[in-house]
């Protein structure tokens, strides 16, 4: 079983345009490092966007940039080309189908959250919130001495149980409060 | 001219005699296979910047 990461349009295109400089951009596209990282420890791990985002994202870019970037996220495509299905809650079905392959944390900006409930398989979480939690994981994972998991699965433990994740997130909450 | 294509692989997936043969010098970590179309030749990049800048700038 895999660990696969589902994003919705915003993250990845503020991450790939150099001229937005926003604070989500900023997180998105450190977020998308993070999971590239991971994708290197981690034998069957994709990154993944619906057909009509991956889509609207490759017409940002040049050329050479598209075939980089196809190469790099693969296409979910269960809506494509059916009505009633926009860029926005195609992300719902991806995420359902991904689901059957294994664990799917989607990235999304706070205002979709609601759009992808969370599952037993199926974790949404935005690029600030997923940095914040794999911060944690690793500064965790470093103090163990004699490791027998992989932090993927650390990583992954703290993400899908939802109270450590909450309280996780309800202090990220207050840090940016101070 | 432009690129072809491109195949992202995990060093650790690679045999020795592949990563000899692309000068892959890394133990662990991503890299790209870029095959040209201007004369068939096979590049191999070894992602140490991120996937980010990967896709942004072809290093």
């Amino acid at each position: 079983m895999g660990v696969n990461f589902l994003f919705s349009y915003e993250p990845v295109s503020k991450a790939l345009n150099e001229n937005i400089k926003t604070d989500f951009a900023l997180v998105s596209r450190e977020c998308i490092q993070k999971i590239g990282e991971i994708k290197s420890d981690v034998s069957d791990c994709d990154l993944w966007l619906t057909g009509q985002a991956r889509d609207k994202i490759r017409d940002q870019l040049n050329f050479d940039q598209q075939i980089r970037f196809l190469s790099t996220f693969k296409e979910e495509n269960k809506t494509r080309g059916v009505s009633g299905f926009n860029i926005t809650s195609s992300i719902t079905e991806s995420a359902k189908v991904l689901s059957y392959m294994g664990n799917v944390l989607v990235i999304v900006p706070e205002e979709e959250k609601s759009f992808v409930p969370n599952s037993s398989r199926i974790i949404t979480i935005t690029p600030s919130e997923f940095l914040f939690i794999y911060e944690k994981s690793r500064l965790s994972y470093e103090k163990i001495s004699n490791k027998r998991q992989s932090f993927i699965e650390v990583l992954l433990f703290v993400l899908i149980e939802d109270e450590l994740r909450t309280i996780l997130l309800q202090q990220k909450s207050n840090n940016n409060g101070k | 001219m432009g690129l072809k294509s491109v195949q992202m692989v995990r060093i650790q997936d690679m045999t020795l005699e592949q990563k000899k043969e692309l000068g892959v010098v890394a133990e662990k970590g991503l890299v790209a296979i870029e095959t040209h179309n201007s004369e068939y030749t096979t590049k191999a990049v070894t992602i140490t910047n991120g996937i980010v800048n990967y896709i942004l700038t072809g290093n």
